[in-house]
């Protein structure tokens, strides 16, 4: 390969995305082989995805995924076309290919990452389970059937027809003709329909001769139904049912088009008619609704959100200036009429482009689902590792939350399941003798509690006993003796959040919960969430997290001045501009530039916050000012730097400092630095000083011709 | 005048790297879908120069969009190019039975897939 | 993650006289242990040696970076991150009027918890824990006057030195941790 396309943030995103679907079969393919039997189109599915993914990681240079998807593609080609059984063995083989594509795409395109992540060891397993001898399709030609028909089918498909065959159903051709406009409409009906009565083959697509509008298709379909079943079945317009022997009359072959099975020998049809409950159960509900969810789902790249909304806020600007159109308008005679109706269409502006600004937040909200699959997968393997069978039981994965929170969710939830399975849940042999039932029991639990989400794992393992943490707190010296014969149950309980408490030893001993709780603690709490315990021995531990459902998530712009930074929320600044000092003007002691013919006030943070005795601009010629303010009301505040855009998390400043006029909370910037987000509706409403009297505006914007002349001077 | 090309494929990444060697390299402009039943659907309502079209995707498959392309007098001349992953794929060889024109195996580079392209619009 | 505290656990737990350990059980060994004591953080600010009930503390970390917050009293330093939680951090010396804290090797940020809130005191160094019997606390004597007298809940007696035990109330009343002026002028509704 010469020169492979750069990895693309859009090559990530997708093998990504092929791998979240490719776990998610295997999960469904893991409970269906449990009890038996499992859905082909599964397989089929699992297939299609790590062949796309070969195919895409082939194209973008990333070798190693590619390599690793081609073996396995194999092993899922002989899985699909039952030259190898699904077993548990073969499984857990899947499942481990899934956190190393995982493992490489994480370090794919960091430089020396080749050979980070190792594939051998699974190529090696892989290899283990390819079958010894390409072993032949056990029935011979299908009876009944034109070669040609079997011509156009894939080797899957015809796997599946024989497959269908050997299993004693009967083939049917279903035709249909469809409004070319709404074909996906019609055929997923349709489809439904079908798979109600066992499987689609495959759709075999003939042009009505009559219109370019219509289009024909053949489907084939494997069912045990009788053909007057499936007719009244779909009977809906221009759809005919026929079994694969019977001749259609409209005599097909006539026609060019898609070849159509020779009406001869008639396949063998069990005697015993079988119902279609049968038919029911081979669609699994699960099924069609996630493939569904992938297929509704698009992937936004959280920056082209910012493009939207950085578009958001010149719509403001745009809007502000019409405000000021209307004002001149209103000063016209005889205007009354014309500025009243700009007037309503003004105020509709305005509630559209906040409705466009709550959507694009919400765009931002991707179902818990995403997380939970992961954990699905964790409980599986490390239910294996330890030697319990342990049930997990999601409710509410399409609960959503913020993109930001679902992620930072993550490794907190991971270590609480680890909890669980390690120390939680007993062994088969303990639990048995406890009267329990053999397999351990983990809920995972989201729903929605009014503007919250709560997130629960609940386990039905040993629980803990207050009287034991409270002794080994009080042994690491976490409380004192005294105080902790006084605290309740529940505050002896919440002690396993305390980071003294939090040590290994102490947890496995009073059964093993609470390791490292302190840092799950504190990740819920850096996403303004919290967490509760619940918990009886011998009966299970539940964990409750209480989550903000948005986050009180901004756009904000961080700018420095006078060596400190700051962020403004991005939904009130209207634009930046830059002047040079001799652009600012002063008017009746107060500094102002003009703006496209408008004055504008300015104010100075360095002052009014008294950031800096001696404040001077970093530079005369390039001073950035950041207007902000809504509609007519317009300050610029100037800063020494605009240091970029970023989506930050409000967390608010308790008590004894929410009460600061002009600050409206803080934020982490990365790095453990805290930041201060300015409130700004407080800042311009001291700018134009309709708080006379204040202190913070009277005093500094009285000194304030002194002083800026003093500090430019 | 822009010569109009039906690309057929379910990897977005795949449509766009394939997207952006036609559209650099000449004056095509490329109908990106990611189904045989929308291949279907935007067959009729252009005039074709070129089917770029992968083989394995769900439900109508490359195979049987080629045999449908050609059963069809008015979409019968247009050149098919299929992509695949493996040449020796038994279902390579009977989209080539079918009436494509040629096969690439992925992965390709630009210049693999721009000669393949003049290569099977060469032989209209 | 390494627990900068550990040795002041450490320090609580061979301070405590409520505390056998396990060896001392094997040996038939067993203390006579006094449940009325109550336990203290004991600390220096300046010159003077404070102490705070060991139940009004979270946890003592290392002074962290804070940010300053404008228009605040002179003794907020600002706010710091701690676990995640944004809290205000107080500059304890220049609260009690004691100049400022010398933010030395020794100084410490004592995590301190009231009124389901948080806060960080920052002292110049933590000298340990110790166990008070109430009848070595003195309430605090109306003898020393001043605004300082407001935040003394008690003094005793450790080691011949005398302790200043703090009431966190009135050290932590919200409405002084705003800036003179802008306390008034807050006053006026808006925000608060």
């Amino acid at each position: 390969m010469s020169e492979p396309p750069k990895p693309s943030a859009e090559f990530l995103s997708e093998a990504q995305e092929v791998i979240e679907a490719f776990s998610r079969n295997l999960l469904q393919l893991d409970t269906q082989q449990r009890t038996g039997e499992f859905d082909p189109d599964l397989l089929n599915a699992a297939f299609r995805a790590i062949h796309s993914l070969k195919g895409l990681a082939g194209l973008f240079g990333a070798t190693q995924i590619s390599s690793l998807a081609h073996a396995l593609e194999s092993t899922l080609d002989s899985l699909r076309l039952g030259r190898l059984p699904l077993s548990q063995p073969a499984l857990d083989v899947l499942f481990e290919a899934v956190e190393v594509f995982q493992n490489m795409l994480a370090v794919f395109g960091l430089e020396e990452t080749e050979g980070a992540v190792s594939a051998d060891p699974l190529l090696h397993r892989i290899a283990a389970l390819s079958p010894d001898a390409e072993e032949e399709d056990g029935a011979g030609d299908i009876v009944g059937l034109d070669p040609a028909i079997l011509g156009v089918l894939t080797e899957y498909e015809e796997h599946r027809l024989r497959e269908n065959v050997r299993l004693g159903r009967r083939l049917y051709r279903v035709h249909a003709a469809f409004d070319l406009l709404a074909i996906d409409v019609g055929i997923e009906s349709l489809k439904g329909k079908l798979k109600e009565f066992g499987e689609v083959i495959t759709y075999l697509p003939s042009a009505d001769a009559g219109s370019d509008d219509r289009i024909e298709l053949d489907i084939l379909l494997g069912s045990e139904a009788t053909l007057a079943a499936i007719g009244a079945g779909v009977a809906e317009d221009g759809v005919r049912v026929y079994a694969l022997g019977d001749s259609p009359s409209d005599a097909p072959e006539a026609r060019p088009g898609p070849p159509v099975v020779e009406p001869s020998n008639p396949t063998p049809v069990p005697s015993v008619s079988l119902t279609a409950d049968d038919g029911i159960e081979m669609v699994d509900a699960s099924t069609s609704m996630s493939l569904r969810s992938i297929s509704q789902t698009v992937r936004v790249d959280l920056e082209r959100l910012d493009v939207l909304m950085n578009l958001v806020g010149e719509l403001a600007l745009v809007q502000a200036n019409l405000s000021g159109t209307l004002e001149s308008v209103r000063a016209l005679a005889r205007s009354a009429d014309v500025s009243r109706e700009l007037q309503t269409h003004l105020r509709t502006m305005d509630r559209k482009l906040s409705l466009l600004q709550q959507s694009i937040l919400d765009v931002r909200m991707v179902p818990l689902g995403q997380v939970f699959d992961k954990l699905a997968r964790v409980v599986r393997k490390l239910g294996r590792e330890a030697g319990k069978d342990i049930r997990l039981v999601i409710t509410g994965a399409d609960t959503e939350l913020d993109k930001l929170i679902v992620e930072e969710l993550s490794d907190p939830l991971m270590h609480m399941i680890r909890n669980c399975i390690d120390h939680g849940i007993e062994t088969e042999a303990e639990r048995t003798s406890l009267g329990k039932g053999p397999s351990g029991h983990i809920e995972l639990r989201a729903f929605q509690k009014g503007n919250r989400v709560v997130i629960e794992v609940e386990d039905d393992g040993r629980g803990m006993d207050w009287r034991l943490i409270r002794d080994k707190a009080v042994e690491r010296g976490v409380v004192a003796e005294s105080e902790s014969r006084e605290m309740a149950r529940q505050e002896v309980i919440d002690l396993i959040f305390v980071p003294g408490f939090s040590t290994k030893d102490v947890a496995t001993e009073v059964s093993g919960r609470g390791v490292g709780m302190d840092v799950v603690k504190t990740n819920i709490a850096r996403l303004s969430g919290l967490i509760d315990v619940d918990t009886a021995p011998g009966r299970g531990s539940k964990f409750s997290i209480t989550l903000p459902v948005t986050l009180a998530i901004i756009q904000a712009l961080v700018i420095e001045t006078a060596r400190q930074t700051f962020c403004i929320p991005l939904n009130s600044v209207l634009e930046s501009i830059m002047v040079s000092e001799a652009d600012i003007e002063t008017v009746e002691g107060h500094e102002v530039v003009s703006l496209r013919g408008k004055t504008l006030p300015i104010l100075h943070l360095s002052r009014i916050f008294e950031l800096q005795t001696n404040y001077r601009y970093l530079d005369p010629a390039r001073i950035y000012v950041v207007i902000v303010g809504l509609a007519q009301h317009r300050v610029g505040i100037v800063v020494d730097e605009l240091l970029g855009q970023q989506d930050v998390v409000i967390k608010p400043l308790g008590r004894a400092l929410r009460g600061v006029p002009g600050i409206a909370g803080a934020t982490e910037l990365g790095g453990g630095r805290t930041v201060l987000l300015l409130d700004v509706s407080v800042l311009v409403e001291e700018a134009l000083g309709r708080s006379d009297g204040g202190p913070t505006d009277s005093g500094p914007a009285a000194s304030s011709v002194n002083g800026s002349e003093a500090a430019h001077a | 005048m822009a010569q109009p090309v039906l690309l057929v494929e379910d990897s977005r990444a795949v449509r766009s790297f394939v997207s952006s060697i036609l559209e650099s390299a000449g004056d095509y402009d490329v109908h990106e879908v990611e189904n045989g039943f929308e291949a279907l659907r935007a067959l009729p309502r252009t005039d074709f120069a070129l089917i770029v079209t992968d083989v394995n995707m769900p439900d109508v498959n490359g195979i049987e969009l080629t045999r449908f392309v050609r059963g069809q007098a008015k979409f019968a001349d247009i050149p098919v190019l299929v992509i695949s992953t493996d040449a020796s794929h038994p279902d390579t060889k009977r989209a080539l039975e079918a009436g494509a024109n040629a096969f690439l195996a992925k992965p390709f580079t630009a210049e693999q897939f721009l000669e393949a392209v003049a290569r099977v619009r060469g032989g209209e | 993650m390494p627990e900068p505290n550990e040795d002041i656990w450490d320090q609580m737990v061979q301070a405590g006289d409520a505390f056998a350990t396990e060896e001392d059980y094997e040996h038939g060994y067993a203390r006579v242990v006094r449940v009325d004591l109550q336990q203290h953080v004991v600390f220096r600010v300046g010159d003077e040696t404070y102490g705070i009930p060991i139940a009004q503390i979270g946890e003592i970390s290392k002074p962290m970076y804070t940010t300053p917050v404008p228009r605040t009293a002179d003794f907020v330093l600002g706010i710091g991150n701690v676990r995640g939680v944004v809290i205000p951090i107080v500059d304890l010396a220049t609260r009690l009027r004691l100049g400022q804290c010398h933010k030395a090797r020794e100084a410490r940020v004592l995590i301190v918890r009231h009124g389901g809130e948080q806060t960080g005191l920052l002292v110049d160094e933590v000298i340990g824990v110790m166990s008070i019997a109430p009848e070595n606390l003195e309430e605090a004597p109306g003898a020393l006057a001043g605004a300082r007298g407001d935040f003394i809940r008690a003094l005793a007696r450790w080691e011949g030195r005398i302790i200043i035990i703090l009431d966190l109330g009135t050290l932590l009343a919200p409405a002084d941790f705003l800036a003179l002026g802008v306390r008034r002028a807050s006053g006026r509704g808006g925000r608060s």
